[in-house]
Formats: C-alpha cells, sequence, structure tokens
C-alpha cells in the first residue's frame, strides 16, 4: 500500500464520479485534510457540512507500518441516506475475500450471499442484473474473471469502493437494485514505488512514478496460473482435449495531472480477458443431440476513462467523465453459441453549485452510445423463478443482429438543502431515455437526514428507479420488443447511533416494490404476419421488505470489524398467477461477522463468519422419460417452495509483514471455510430424478500469498 | 463463461458421481421408443413399439395415447388440447372431417398404430389452425411438417415411467424419407474375437473381466438429407449402451460428421461384475441406436457369468 494513502484517500473523494467529493472542497483542501489526518491519527466527521460519519485511523506518516494506512468504512456523504464506502487498505485484510475488491461487498448488509463463484451481486432481493457495477462512474461488463473468480481490477488499482444498496442518488440509473461503484487509484507517490503480489490465483505487478511536481503514471498486469497447472491435473483418459487452457489477465494505466488547485485531469485506461478452449472428444458428453464437443470462451473488454475536475472556488464544481471501449464475449457450449461484439461510448458530467448556505444545486447528464453486432444460437434462457430444463437442440433460436445502435441519454438535477440546523435534505429528479425501448422514465427522488444529537442521527428516503428489461427479452425473435422498462420504488427509513467515536450502530428498514418486471407468458398476439407467442409481457411483480442492522468498529485500539445482519422477504407475483412466491434468492437471514487485529511483531490476524438461510429451490415431483432426446425431464412442483440448507462458514486470516528500509514484504494465508462446513450450493440429482443430494460447497480451502511492496 | 459450464466440462470427464449411471438398469425403464417409420407422410400408418425393462422381469402393462399440442417439460408434458377441440377445428375446415381423426387413446397393447390418413394440404390447415389457438403458438411449429406427439406409460405393480416422442408428419417427404437405423448386431469380443450375443446367454465370461463390445451398423445408418436451408447435411447418431450388471467405459457413443467418427462410435468396453455382487442370472446388455432424425434401433444379448469362461 502506498506510503502516501492518508492524503490519497482524501483526494480521491475529489477525483471521480457524483457525490464522492468533499462538498465544497477543493484539491487543496483535501491535501490540507489529508495532512490533518496524519497529524491526529483519527478523524471523525471530517467536515461536519460534508460528511455524516468519516473514521479513519493512523495515516501513514505517523507510522512505520503501512498495515496501519487509513482505513476507512462507512457512510461518507451525507446526501446519500445509504451508503457504504470501503478503501483499499481495509479492503486488503477483510478474511475470505484474498484481497479482492468487489468480494468484500458480499460482506455489507443488504446483500445477499451469491451462489459460490458466481458472483452475482444481489442487493435487497433484487435480481443480479438489477443491480449495477460502474468503474469512476462508468459501466462495466462485468466484474469477474470468468464470472466470479477475481475481480476484474486488482486492488493496486482500486483506492475504494462505494456501495448504495438503493434509494442511490440521481446521479445513477438503468438499475432498479443497487450500485457499486469503484474508485480508481488516484495517484500521488513522491517517488517510484508499486508491489508484487503473487497468489494462489495469480500474479500482479503494479508500478506508480511521479512525472514532475503535479502528475504521476502508473501501470499495473496481472495473469493467472490456472492454465499451467490444469494440464498437470487433468487425467489424460478424460476424453478432454485442452485446446486453450483457463486463463485471464488484465491491465491498468492510470494517469493523474493538477497543474493547480482547480483543475485536476485524470486518464485511466483497463481491461480484462477471459480465455478458454476445450475440445470433448465425444459431443455428446455436453448434449445428447449434439454434433459438436467444444467448450470454448473468449470474453474480454477495456475502457478508457478520461476525467476532469474544476473547482475554480469552494462553491463550484464541475466532474467531466469521458469514456470509450469495446465488450467482446464470444461463446459456445456444443451447439450453442454466442457472439456479442459491443462498442460503448459513455459521458458523465455532474457540476455542484452552492447558491448560499445551506443550498445547493446539482445536475448532470449521464449518455451512453452502444454499436453491437450480436449472434445466438441458444434456446430461450432460463428466468428467475423458472427452474432448470433439459436443453433440447431442437429449439435452438438462430439469431444474427448486425450494427444495432442505442443511444441512452439521461438528464439529473438534484436540490440540496438545510432548512434547520442539522436537517439535509436533497430531493432530484432523473430522465432516463432507453434507446432500445424507445421509451423515457423520470425517476423522482428524495433523502433527508436529521441529526438528532452529536450521536444519534435520523434517516429516511423514497425514490423511483427505471430500467431495462435484458437484451434477449427485447429481441423479436427471442421475446417481446414492445416490453417496456422495469420500475422499482424504493422506501427507507432509519438511524445511525455512534454510543463512542468509533462504534457506529446503523439500523435500516427498507420496502421495495417492482413493476413491470418481465414475465413469460403463454399468451400470443395477432401480427400482420400472423399469431406470434409473446413469450414476455410486464405483467410480472415483485416486492421486498427488511431490516438491516450493522455495527462498526472503527480501527482503534488495534481492532477493527463489524457485525451486518439483514432479515429480508423478497417475493415475486408472475404474469397471470394471483399469489406470490419466494424470489430466487431470498435469504431470509444473512448475518456476518468479521473483524481483525492486530498483534505485536508485524503480524495481523482476522476472521469472519457467516451464516445464510438457504435459497428457495422449486422441487421436483417426478420426471418423463424424453425418448427424442434420452434423457428424463423434470417436473416441478411449486416454484421455490422448498429450501435447500443454511450455509454458514468461518473464514481465518493471519498476516505478517516484515518491514524493511526501502520495501516491505507481506506474506499471508486466508483460509476458507475452516471447519469444513459441506454448505449445500445446490442440489444434484440422478438421471431420472428419483435420488438428490445437496452439496457443492467449497471444501477447507488455504489461500497463500506473498506481496512485495516498495 | 458460467462456473457451471467450466464444472460440466470437467465434471464430465473427471468427477465422479454418487449415484448410478445413466446406463445402469436398476428400476424400470423405458430405453427407447420407436416409430416406424420415423418421419413418416400424411398417408402413413406409424407403428411405435418401445423398448422397456424390468430388472425384476415384472409383467409390464403399456397405455398409447398421442396429443397434438404440449405444455412444458417442467409440468409434465400435460395435453394442452383436447380430443373434442381437435375434432372441432378439423369439422371446420372438412365437415366429417372429424372422423378421420384417430382416438388419442391408441390402446394397451406393447405396440400402437397412428394414421392420421388426411392431405398434406389439410395436416398443413390444421396444424395452423391449432398455432393459431390461444396459448398453443409456442408449443407448434407448422411450417415443414405437423408435429405431434406420443405419449406411453408403462408400469409394473410398483413402479410406472411415463414416456414422450415426438412424431412429425411431413407435407413433403420427398426422397429423404428418415428411415429407422439398422443395426445388425451386438458383439462381445473375447480372445480378440468378437462374438454376436443374443437373449440365449450362450456365451460365457469371467466376473470382473473386461471385455470390448461392438455393434454391426452400416455406415449408412447415419443417412443423408436435405436440410431446410437447402444444405446437404448427415444424421448423427448417438449409441447408449445399457447393462444390468457391471460397468461400461462410456455410457454413450456418438457419431457426428467431421467430429466424432464413425468406428468410435460402435465400440465400448464392459467390465463384468465380480462374483461378490454378480446376480445370480446372466448379465444382461441392451444398445439403443438414435439418429437425429427420430430414427431408432436396438439390439440386447446377455452372457452367463462364469470363474472359468
Amino acid at each position: 500500500m502506498s506510503r502516501h494513502f492518508g492524503a490519497l484517500a482524501l483526494v480521491s473523494l475529489l477525483g471521480s464520479a457524483e457525490g464522492r467529493a468533499e462538498q465544497g472542497a477543493s484539491p487543496a483542501d483535501a491535501t490540507r485534510i489529508g495532512a490533518a489526518s496524519a497529524q491526529t491519527n483519527l478523524v471523525t466527521g471530517v467536515d461536519d457540512a460534508t460528511s455524516a460519519a468519516l473514521s479513519a485511523t493512523a495515516g501513514p506518516e505517523s507510522t512505520s507500518d503501512p498495515s496501519l494506512d487509513v482505513v476507512i468504512i462507512g457512510e461518507r456523504p451525507r446526501e446519500q441516506a445509504s451508503r457504504t464506502s470501503i478503501e483499499a487498505a481495509a479492503i486488503e485484510k477483510v478474511p475470505g475475500a484474498a484481497g479482492d475488491p468487489l468480494a468484500v461487498a458480499q460482506n455489507f448488509a443488504g446483500v445477499a450471499r451469491s451462489s459460490l463463484g458466481s458472483g452475482d451481486l444481489i442487493v435487497r432481493g433484487s435480481g443480479p442484473a438489477d443491480s449495477q457495477i460502474f468503474v469512476d462512474g462508468i459501466q462495466i461488463p462485468t466484474a469477474y474473471h470468468f464470472q466470479g473468480l477475481r475481480s476484474v481490477l486488482p486492488l493496486g488499482a482500486v483506492d475504494g469502493i462505494d456501495f448504495f444498496p438503493g434509494n442511490f442518488g440521481v446521479a445513477f440509473g438503468r438499475a432498479s437494485g443497487g450500485v457499486l461503484d469503484v474508485r480508481s487509484k488516484t495517484l500521488a507517490p513522491e517517488r517510484i514505488g508499486g508491489y508484487v503480489d503473487l497468489n494462489l490465483y495469480d500474479a500482479s505487478l503494479f508500478v506508480a512514478a511521479p512525472t514532475g511536481e503535479h502528475g504521476a503514471v502508473a501501470i499495473g498486469a496481472r495473469r493467472s496460473y490456472i492454465d499451467t497447472v490444469l494440464g498437470a491435473l487433468l487425467p489424460s483418459d478424460t476424453g478432454l482435449s485442452v485446446v486453450t487452457a483457463p486463463s485471464y489477465y488484465d491491465y491498468q494505466m492510470i494517469g493523474n495531472y493538477q497543474p493547480g488547485p482547480e483543475h485536476a485531469v485524470s486518464a485511466l485506461f483497463f481491461g480484462s480477458h477471459d480465455g478458454v478452449k476445450l475440445l470433448f472428444k465425444n459431443p455428446t458428453d455436453l448434449f445428447t443431440q449434439g454434433s459438436s464437443g467444444q467448450l470454448a470462451n473468449a470474453t474480454g473488454f477495456y475502457r478508457t476513462i478520461l476525467g476532469y475536475t474544476y473547482v475554480p472556488d469552494e462553491r463550484f464544481k464541475n466532474e467531466l467523465h469521458v469514456a470509450s471501449g469495446r465488450d467482446r464475449i464470444k461463446f459456445s457450449i456444443g451447439d450453442l453459441a454466442l457472439d456479442i461484439d459491443s462498442y460503448l461510448a459513455q459521458v458523465r458530467d455532474t457540476l455542484r453549485l452552492e447558491v448560499s448556505h445551506g443550498v445547493a444545486l446539482g445536475a448532470g447528464v449521464d449518455s451512453t452510445f452502444t454499436k453491437t453486432d450480436a449472434s445466438f444460437a441458444l434456446p430461450r434462457p432460463q428466468k428467475e423463478g423458472e427452474p432448470p430444463a433439459n436443453t433440447n437442440l431442437d429449439d435452438l433460436l438462430v439469431v444474427s443482429r448486425k450494427g444495432l445502435g442505442f443511444w441512452s441519454p439521461a438528464a439529473f438535477a438534484q436540490l440540496e438543502l438545510e432548512p434547520l440546523e442539522g436537517l439535509d435534505i436533497v430531493a432530484g429528479v432523473r430522465a432516463d431515455y432507453f434507446g432500445r425501448l424507445g421509451a423515457m422514465t423520470l425517476d423522482p427522488r428524495v433523502s433527508a437526514r436529521y441529526s438528532l444529537t452529536h450521536e444519534l442521527t435520523a434517516k429516511a428516503a423514497i425514490g423511483r428507479f427505471h430500467q431495462e428489461p435484458f437484451f434477449d427479452e427485447t429481441d423479436a425473435a427471442f421475446g417481446n420488443p414492445d416490453l417496456k422498462p422495469i420500475r422499482a420504488t424504493h422506501y427507507m427509513v432509519g438511524g445511525e447511533w455512534s454510543p463512542k467515536e468509533f462504534v457506529h450502530i446503523d439500523v435500516t428498514a427498507f420496502y421495495k416494490t417492482l413493476e413491470d418486471l418481465v414475465s413469460r407468458t403463454d399468451a400470443v398476439v395477432m401480427t400482420q404476419d400472423g399469431v406470434r407467442p409473446l413469450v414476455y409481457d410486464n405483467h410480472g411483480y415483485g416486492r421486498v421488505v427488511g431490516l438491516e442492522v450493522t455495527s462498526r468498529h472503527d480501527f482503534t485500539r488495534n481492532f477493527y470489524g463489524w457485525i451486518a445482519y439483514t432479515v429480508s422477504r423478497a417475493e415475486r407475483r408472475d404474469s397471470g398467477q394471483q399469489t406470490f412466491r419466494p424470489f430466487d434468492y431470498d435469504q431470509t437471514h444473512v448475518l456476518t461477522v468479521l473483524g481483525t487485529y492486530k498483534l505485536p511483531f508485524g503480524l495481523e490476524a482476522g476472521g469472519r463468519w457467516r451464516y445464510v438461510t438457504g435459497n428457495p429451490t422449486t422441487p421436483i415431483v417426478g420426471a418423463t422419460y424424453n425418448a427424442d432426446t434420452d434423457q428424463y425431464d423434470p417436473i416441478y412442483g411449486r416454484t421455490n417452495s422448498a429450501r435447500i440448507g443454511p450455509f454458514h462458514q468461518l473464514d481465518l486470516r493471519l498476516d505478517k509483514r516484515w518491514t524493511f528500509a526501502l520495501w516491505q514484504l507481506n506474506a499471508y494465508v486466508d483460509a476458507q471455510n475452516v471447519y469444513n462446513r459441506k454448505n449445500p450450493e445446490g442440489r444434484t440429482f440422478n438421471y431420472n430424478y428419483t435420488q438428490h443430494v445437496d452439496g457443492g460447497g467449497l471444501p477447507i480451502v488455504a489461500i497463500i500469498g506473498l506481496k512485495a511492496e516498495i | 463463461m458460467k462456473p457451471w459450464i467450466m464444472a460440466t466440462a470437467l465434471g464430465a470427464s473427471a468427477c465422479t458421481s454418487p449415484f448410478s449411471p445413466y446406463n445402469t438398469i436398476e428400476s424400470l425403464r423405458v430405453l427407447a421408443v420407436r416409430a416406424t417409420p420415423p418421419t413418416p407422410s400424411p398417408h402413413d400408418a406409424v407403428v411405435l413399439d418401445a423398448l422397456v425393462v424390468s430388472p425384476d422381469h415384472e409383467p409390464i402393462t403399456y397405455a398409447w395415447s398421442w396429443c397434438p399440442v404440449l405444455g412444458n417439460a417442467s409440468a409434465g408434458y400435460p395435453c394442452l388440447l383436447d380430443e373434442a377441440t381437435l375434432r372441432a377445428l378439423l369439422e371446420a375446415r372438412v365437415p366429417g372431417g372429424g372422423a378421420m381423426l384417430p382416438a388419442y387413446d391408441l390402446g394397451s397393447e406393447a405396440t400402437a398404430t397412428l394414421g392420421l390418413s388426411m392431405p398434406a394440404a389439410l395436416l398443413e390447415a390444421l396444424c395452423l389452425d391449432l398455432a393459431a389457438e390461444r396459448g398453443a403458438a409456442r408449443q407448434v411449429d407448422c411450417r415443414l411438417d405437423f408435429p405431434l406427439h406420443v405419449l406411453l406409460t408403462t408400469s409394473t405393480a410398483t413402479e410406472q415411467v411415463r414416456s414422450v416422442k415426438t412424431l412429425r408428419f411431413e407435407y413433403d417427404v420427398g426422397t429423404a424419407a428418415n428411415e429407422n437405423p439398422v443395426l445388425r448386431a451386438l458383439t462381445l469380443s473375447t480372445s480378440d474375437t468378437a462374438v454376436a450375443i443374443d437373449e440365449s446367454a450362450a456365451l460365457h465370461v469371467a466376473f470382473g473381466g473386461e471385455y470390448a463390445l461392438g455393434i454391426d451398423v452400416p455406415e449408412t445408418a447415419a443417412q443423408s438429407f436435405t436440410r431446410a436451408d437447402g444444405t446437404l447435411a448427415r444424421e448423427r447418431l448417438l449409441v447408449t449402451w445399457f447393462v444390468d450388471s457391471g460397468e461400461t467405459t462410456k455410457a454413450r457413443t456418438s457419431y457426428s460428421e467431421g467430429v466424432a467418427p464413425f468406428a468410435d462410435a460402435l465400440q465400448n468396453t464392459w467390465t463384468a461384475p465380480i462374483a461378490e455382487v454378480a446376480p445370480s442370472k446372466p448379465s444382461s446388455l441392451w444398445v439403443v441406436v438414435h439418429d437425429s432424425r427420430g430414427g431408432v434401433a436396438w439390439a440386447f444379448g446377455a452372457v452367463t457369468l462364469a470363474v472359468q469362461p
């Protein structure tokens, strides 16, 4: 970790998307704040006008031990009623996350546990695709290598993450669930530095260097080892040829330039690639009707993000981000194929003007343009609430689309008021045009916070959110081109209590309705070409209610940690149905207890224990022998009327740091599922579905790594 | 890539399942349902039969039926159109035409016969009428043929298996009429000599011995045909090797032109059960060959297990 992290963490607050900056602070202010943190070792409530609860541990200048770099976790800017932020230094030490920036979000209140290896972000009863993941406010197509193995951005390229489980501000849109925004690294090295990280998954390198007094550059790269070990592990008589062993790599280039206190320029170029190609000698190992034994995947993307922040005085601030990139997904398994080649451009501009004391105006635009070529040979995909079915290759839809161009502009405005001492109200509205749907939406949102005492704050918010259906759902061949956007309304009310400077308790009750959900239907529609199945309509409905409790202990007295507990009920009502059913990822109880203790001799020990109610599942009540495919097709009972068993797991992490004159060496072991609980990830059946076993969870796994920092 | 795909890829090859393999017969099983001819013309009478195995040799009863529109697999393929409605649709097209339709119930013999006996144009018109029925459009594709579904319920005193097979009455069969594959023999090799085996169980093999299995299928079993888009193609073959004891190296083999060689589809290896677990009766082996256009063939053989064959 950079020795200047204390300053950087706060400078980064000024450097990117909406809501991140300290209100009215200039880059110069930030530097001063950073210096202050280094001197006082503890910062709580950096600026009364800007931060509800910001806590930090000792800055690096105060100690020679970089493990005591700034640790921030908690609600930061008060314009968001519900927001959790965590900085890179804290991410690295979270047990069970193996230093992965995005895996840490799984420990926050409001986040359901995703299935092993899926990497899904399931927030307050919304589906994985209902939440958006951004880097500096710019959309990225996937957050993980191989859909959940490792984040596409290594920790070295990240300053921190901001997580909004709901009721996020008008600057964010096109999501009906939550938002996770990754803040890229803001550089300010005084000399060349960096790190080399070797662990079970991959090796990475990150080097940063100053370019004169006002700028800095950094490059980073990472590559996995999987392909080198797979050949040794795979038996020779498997009937499987590994043409291209699975591998991933990513790369990052960062540049920052700040010629004066008013101007800050940034550039970020990063990308990711996953590749694998396997060949089954017998095609029927994949599908009984198959004619191809190939399983291939080549998925990648890159983004270029240019940023410019203009802060002429403490009353005005403008942030501009211009991004372009390309997403490439080429995937095939047997006779199924998917090929998407998409170019993307995005412009995001946010300005904020403090009109007078207690009154500020904000406005901005958020515009995306995509141009896509796509081809598919797929059956209609399984949707939420639908149990898995065998693939019948006779039902494949073969579709090719060229030059699909969609422009989706959005504009937003908000008013920040402090009508009473301690009362902050943010009211805004966002207008979106969804180019693919030809539909316009208007989302009013309002949130309020009221500091009842120095220790106690009440908060409430209500807002409307819209998002597009999936691409296939509005495609003429796969679905219904006349679908409308999905609409969600978020309600939350809660309170924050800080009985001590380093202890914060947050209790939030939330309720969410999901209207116009896309739902499968057997209805047909008359067209000029005759009768056409409607396939989907907007008659689905959902409701989610829950309570989140977070108790957080900031880093002090050698300890930090938190307890996050969510109790919730998420339900859906499908098109044509009168009754509700549990949502696929409805997890009644989600409890995370997490802590890290700093020991003598450069040692640091941490643990995490999780308990999660098992996911709903649809029972299988029989099976039919399909003589066309020579396999049994399961017959399902009432949707999601059963559950798999609960999940609980203990993870432990031990770090040992050696500090030398010019560099540090950190060795760590991150042991997951230390009591080897056989957690049920899913249900496996025999060929005719008369027998099953629950299982598939991770056994005890120890991840060992070495990180050398200069 | 979704992790389950990787898991499938590796799991299919390297992992062991806690369950008996698909090709091990331990209970009442329907191993295949055959239609002759497999892709009939509108005037053909189709003979239906099935390969049904009860390991305990219990008496088996059959209940055959058909339905033009089935619901989803996840609901157990319910018939979505009752017989009276179908007859009414045909009556609307051709007065008195309802009598042309066979009853949905095709009887309870081991074999059944199904014939529609109507002109291709009328069959196509009827198919389009079905597609226009509310709720039916998703299940009916009338472009090249009239697809209907044969349902078979097989039962013993304690078990029941329901099966479904799609039967496509082609409007214009032309010269590419499909035929069921020819499967001449099932062989087992002892000392490099392939011996045809049959139900007599005359061949003796050793407990725990490993034997090469083969089937005698002519290359013409994978017929050439013209696809809907005009391109020429060759049928794929799927071969499933069932056993009631011991185990095979592969549950299935296959032929796919340019991908999986024909010869590979015809070979497998069977390891006979060891004496401690072997049944007191002969070991039975069944092989079913499916072509990719609905054709089916099967063969059965048994061998006697002995300490010194």
